[in-house]
């Protein structure tokens, strides 16, 4: 089963809600960025979650909490680590350069994968993934759900194109075959859970390269 | 504008907007009082998603603590104090559970510093929507409640909630659907 275009509401909902490990998130969070219908949702959830705040019950604090809080207002914060430089010519959503990723991998002409530094725990990772004009990822599986949010260019798969905006959710019972369009080289941000399962065993052999 | 009579039944949050933007601009009995209003119930629902007594007062503290520090991100056009001050909190609690750096982008869309100050109307049109959400709140079904609230206060997604309250998966779905409507109805009536 694929669903094209928008992430699944429960997926919004564990997004808003913070059940949704970072790494999975991310993904989330780059097509929020491009669909002002899918943030005004997350908006709406969010609302809820401040409406719930306000309604719980308090719980004793730690005496002196507020002049321990008080006393550390002037201190300095941390300053967060830069974003990092983006890559030329690819645009690359705020979300991915705050987390930063590592270097980039070149499994084939025009093909490379660059991991998100996005913690890998509870099983998710992401990575962002560029496949040269014309370009095909031959047929792979999943073990749990990969989500993808294209970034620049457009692919396509068994359920039809797919443009910058898109968010596409696969889950294990898809296996599918990605062409990437003519007119340009596709960008996507994706997120999976477990690595691919590859139909051909020489590409899952290239795996400690691309940790794909 | 709807009647006012039950504005004295949620005195607590009305000025969160205002405490906020006030705190922007350095204010610190404001941050007293915010303080007071929300790290009790920032430690409740920390402590209610698992995480222990003594890492759950810490986060709490530094939720507020971030508060104070990203205060000038707010904007009020955005949404309620209450939910801002909802995802400083759900952050942490993602950094407790994730032992990892939360960034701040995931939060996009208040990440935009605000230019301008909120009139003396917004302020009234975000308490009267600060009201609204309560009452839209209040309206739902307790099935539906249930769902809301264990998504949003229970420590796993949406899938384990339903099979935690043994539902269909497009049961917890569409209780969640329709609460969502109704915030959003209560939204529009003020716009």
């Amino acid at each position: 089963m694929t669903n094209r275009t928008h992430p699944s509401e429960v997926l919004l909902a564990d997004y808003a809600s913070g059940a949704l490990p970072t790494a999975a998130g991310l993904t989330v969070s780059a097509h929020l960025s491009s669909c002002a219908a899918c943030a005004g949702k997350v908006d709406q959830l969010v609302e809820a979650g401040g409406v719930l705040l306000s309604g719980l019950p308090d719980a004793p604090l730690a005496r002196g909490a507020l002049a321990a809080t008080l006393a550390r207002l002037d201190s300095p914060a941390a300053q967060p680590a830069p974003p990092q430089k983006g890559l030329t010519g690819v645009d690359l959503p705020a979300v991915v350069l705050a987390v930063g990723f590592g270097p980039r991998r070149w499994f084939g002409r025009g093909a490379w994968v660059a991991h998100t530094k996005a913690s890998t725990a509870h099983g998710w990772r992401s990575f962002i993934l560029s496949l040269p004009a014309g370009g095909r990822l031959p047929a792979h599986g999943h073990r749990g759900l990969e989500l993808t949010a294209v970034l620049q260019g457009a692919f396509a798969d068994d359920t039809g194109w797919h443009g910058p905006g898109d968010f596409v959710t696969a889950d294990h019972a898809v296996e599918h075959d990605i062409v990437v369009s003519a007119q340009g080289r596709c960008v996507c941000l994706v997120s999976t859970q477990g690595p691919f399962l590859w139909r051909n065993p020489w590409l899952g052999a290239l795996r400690p390269l691309t940790g794909l | 504008m709807g009647r006012r009579e039950a504005d004295c039944a949620v005195a607590a949050t009305p000025d969160d907007a205002e405490d906020i933007v006030a705190v922007a601009r350095g204010d610190k009995p404001r941050f007293e009082a915010l303080f007071a209003r929300f790290a009790p119930k920032v430690k409740t629902y920390l402590l209610r998603l698992g995480v222990a007594p003594a890492a759950a007062e810490e986060l709490a503290q530094e939720t507020m603590l971030n508060v104070w520090r990203r205060a000038h991100q707010f904007d009020p056009n955005l949404g309620t104090g209450a939910a801002w001050i909802f995802t400083i909190a759900r952050n942490q609690r993602i950094d407790a559970l994730r032992r990892e750096r939360h960034p701040e982008a995931l939060r996009g869309q208040w990440t935009i510093a605000v230019t301008d100050a909120p009139t003396p109307e917004d302020l009234f049109l975000i308490r009267e929507q600060a009201r609204r959400l309560e009452t839209a709140l209040a309206d739902l079904s307790p099935a539906q409640m249930e769902v809301v609230r264990r998504s949003f206060l229970g420590a796993g997604p949406l899938s384990q909630v339903a099979r935690d309250l043994d539902l269909p998966l497009a049961t917890a779905k569409s209780h969640l659907r329709r609460a969502v409507a109704r915030l959003k109805a209560a939204l529009d009536e003020t716009s």
